[in-house]
């Protein structure tokens, strides 16, 4: 697809919003088209919306998903044997998680953009890699949860993996990390893990303890959501903080993104704003009529991306609450929009003289 | 008198009475049945009406004061006529024992259920859910406060209050001595409650999940004047329980041309639009979300299309065939499902026992008695009009409560 080559040759933030519409709106409504004519449910929601496909004149006018749709239903548009890797949500216990199919063709730009991202922040070369999360977490390679998924994925961007985590215990192996960082001593390093994991077995225990690390010249990424933090009262700014105090490490980016949309991530930039690159974007409606949110209002996060292929994914509402900060102007000099995420939609209450209601609504 | 027939072994652990508070539950056990319509049951009904009327508690919460409304003076009196008109037929008397479980998610809906028992002469035991809500906390508090007061002695020991944690130990323990059990609370709760058996001369009444329709002719419609306070009337039909209730409306069913069908809805849905506006319902951005993700869902599997309303208030689908109506899925927050029919003979194949009340516009009650005694539906409990779809009845789900709550004695000596 031509469309998308150009999203890919182009710089990752530096295009003005503008001129990556010009460049991101045709491959989306070519998305639109493709996934109107390959898959016969997104056919059906097509019809029932009267929309004619692939005529959005402005992104706000592209069709969007429910992101629970992928939950209810097997949304594709390849046939059974093209199936290359069916991604599955973690979702919590009891819950259906979301099913997403891949061809080959969508699981490798898939990687292509989180390349193309990642590297943006962190540069090209393969950094040594420090995982805050225990080894056996990736072990059984048929069947990852996400947390093993993301780490394999990031991984791409490191060497000589050290897992900071005893499989056990959870605790952090100090004396065999010292080690390990002895031989990176003043040395680049990459760290990444899931934001809750990084807080309890890493920043936490270090702080208990007592024991301070030296880290200024490690980049952290990590990501997962602050649901659980949030319970513990820890923002993002708290997080930083102490961060900094007990470890050194200043460069922290968290990313949002989700399983619907892998390899479409919305990295956090110095001043802890996320950023949309040139191949995804976000649009922030209100959830009373899905009008579209000017700068500074909270709603519902839309997510776009001009990645998935095989599935009808390129045009999402997510279950997220978030605001637009602004767009080109971030001190940080990334162009195009930035935003920041609020959390999760709070459940409905319940209503009503039957208990079924309690089953309906998931993803939280 | 007429004790219960097993003997109660000490209450189990996990049990609190919440109203009466000071009660011990074993002087509710040994305490007697009143005769229906006896003067201390009138006068606590009519006492809870009138204490919820005058607390500041519930004046935002319309289901409380409709209940209040339902219960006061002038309508008890209404329903002792009532009670004896059915009684011509024989003697009623308590059953004894109610034990009630209350739903978890409506807090008020049970109290009807628990008027109608008291008057008919029960002691009740009232089982509420552990989930506290500020509604449910300030009835407790009144429903206490009334039960301590001396001028209500006489049903401070046949009226409690009890929360306990799920635990089917407990609810056997209730149900081993209770003469009626009534369960509200969904498909789900019922099955679950049923595993719990009853003694052998023990009765059950229960209201499980059902759904509710609109049938309205549409040449009626473009006639009637009242538009605005008809769609007023289908608001509140619809909203006050974020349309989760049985009752509530979740299909609109227009009875005529497709023309005129299709000028009907538009008029009808804008002036909806208009009463939504003046009185916003209460609607999350989950609850939002569930309708979006609802309206896709119907889209995916009955090939339905979407009805453009104003906005995200009223959600609408139209779907081919009242066959097609998805009510599972149904998620409440204002979403119907819009379709057409040219005789009301179409709706008889799809009438199945879960079809409780129809809101109807325009149709005789000689059409509606045509087509019920021709076509034998298996379902339809009420047909209402509009505005009356939330309405307490003493028949309720096809049943008479009155008759079931109490026992006839035939007398033919």
């Amino acid at each position: 697809m031509n469309t998308l080559d150009n999203l890919f040759d182009a710089s990752c933030f530096g295009l003005p919003q503008k001129q990556k519409e010009d460049l991101f709106l045709p491959a989306l409504n070519a998305l639109t088209k493709h996934h109107h004519e390959n898959c016969e449910k997104y056919h059906s929601l097509m019809i029932g919306y009267g929309i004619s496909p692939g005529e959005a004149e402005s992104l706000e006018e592209l069709p969007f998903l429910a992101v629970r749709l992928f939950k209810r239903f097997d949304m594709k548009s390849i046939p059974d044997n093209a199936v290359f890797k069916t991604l599955t949500s973690s979702g919590t216990t009891g819950q259906t998680p979301s099913r997403i199919f891949l061809d080959a063709a969508t699981a490798q730009i898939q990687s292509r953009s989180l390349v193309k991202v990642i590297q943006s922040f962190i540069g090209e070369k393969r950094l040594p890699m420090l995982i805050l999360d225990h080894p056996s977490v990736v072990k059984d390679r048929r069947n990852f949860s996400a947390r093993g998924a993301g780490i394999l994925g990031l991984s791409t961007f490191g060497r000589d993996y050290f897992y900071a985590l005893d499989d056990e215990t959870m605790e952090l192996r100090f004396g065999a990390l010292e080690a390990w960082l002895e031989k990176y001593k003043g040395a680049e390093i990459l760290i990444f893990g899931f934001t809750f994991m990084v807080w309890k077995y890493f920043v936490s225990a270090l702080k208990k303890s007592g024991r301070k690390l030296n880290l200024g010249n490690a980049v952290l990424i990590h990501s997962g959501g602050w649901k659980k933090l949030q319970d513990e009262a820890v923002n993002n700014t708290e997080f930083r903080q102490t961060m900094n105090e007990w470890t050194g490490v200043s460069r922290v980016h968290n990313f949002y993104g989700m399983v619907e949309q892998t390899g479409s991530i919305y990295v956090e930039c110095a001043d802890g704003h996320l950023h949309a690159p040139v191949l995804s974007d976000v649009i922030i409606r209100d959830p009373k009529d899905w009008s579209v949110l000017p700068y500074g209002q909270e709603g519902v996060i839309q997510v776009i991306s001009s990645l998935p292929l095989s599935y009808p994914g390129h045009s999402l509402l997510t279950e997220d609450l978030g605001t637009l900060l602004g767009v080109d102007d971030c001190p940080c000099g990334r162009r195009g929009k930035y935003f920041k995420v609020a959390g999760r939609v709070p459940m409905a209450e319940m209503r009503g003289c039957s208990d079924t209601h309690a089953n309906s609504s998931s993803r939280i | 008198m007429r004790p219960s027939e097993a003997r109660a072994p000490k209450v189990p652990l996990g049990v609190t009475v919440v109203a009466p508070q000071s009660l011990d539950l074993s002087q509710l056990f040994e305490e007697r049945v009143l005769k229906p319509f006896a003067d201390p049951a009138i006068a606590f009904a009519a006492a809870l009406s009138q204490s919820i009327m005058l607390s500041s508690h519930f004046r935002q919460h319309t289901d409380a004061i409709a209940f209040a409304y339902w219960a006061r003076s002038s309508r008890l009196k209404q329903l002792k006529k009532e009670f004896y008109n059915i009684e011509n037929t024989g003697l009623l008397v308590a059953r004894g024992t109610a034990f009630h479980i209350a739903p978890a998610n409506v807090d008020t809906i049970f109290l009807y259920s628990l008027m109608i028992s008291l008057l008919g002469g029960n002691k009740n035991i009232v089982r509420i859910s552990s989930r506290n809500t500020a509604q449910m906390d300030a009835l407790v508090g009144l429903l206490d406060s009334l039960l301590n007061n001396p001028a209500h002695s006489a049903m401070r020991t046949r009226l409690a209050i009890i929360r306990y944690e799920h635990n089917p130990t407990i609810t056997q323990y209730f149900s081993n001595f209770c003469d009626l059990r009534v369960v509200w609370g969904g498909d789900a709760t019922v099955n679950a409650i049923r595993e719990i058996s009853l003694p052998p001369r023990a009765v059950e009444v229960c209201f499980p999940d059902k759904v509710s329709i609109a049938v309205f002719d549409v040449r009626t419609y473009l006639n009637w004047t009242a538009k605005a306070d008809f769609a007023k009337a289908f608001r509140n039909d619809s909203y006050w329980f974020g349309q989760m209730a049985c009752s509530s409306p979740r299909a609109i069913i227009w009875l005529g041309s497709v023309e005129d069908a299709r000028e009907a809805a538009a008029i009808f849905w804008a002036k909806l639009d208009v009463e939504l506006k003046k009185a916003t319902p209460e609607l999350s951005a989950m609850d939002y979300l569930n309708k979006l993700l609802a309206e896709q869902s119907f889209m995916v599997q009955l090939n339905g299309s979407i009805y453009q309303t104003a906005d995200n208030q009223s959600t609408v689908v139209d779907i081919k065939s009242i066959a097609d109506i998805p009510f599972d899925e149904h998620c409440g927050g204002g979403l119907f499902l819009q379709t057409r029919i040219s005789e009301l003979v179409e709706l008889a194949p799809y009438l199945s026992r879960r079809y409780q009340t129809v809101l109807s516009l325009g149709i005789e009650k000689e059409a509606w008695q045509n087509f019920i005694s021709t076509e034998q539906p298996a379902g339809i409990d009420r047909i209402v009009p509009v505005g009356m779809a939330l309405s307490f009845n003493t028949v309720w789900d096809g049943m008479s409560l009155f008759r079931s709550f109490t026992r006839e004695i035939t007398i033919q000596p």
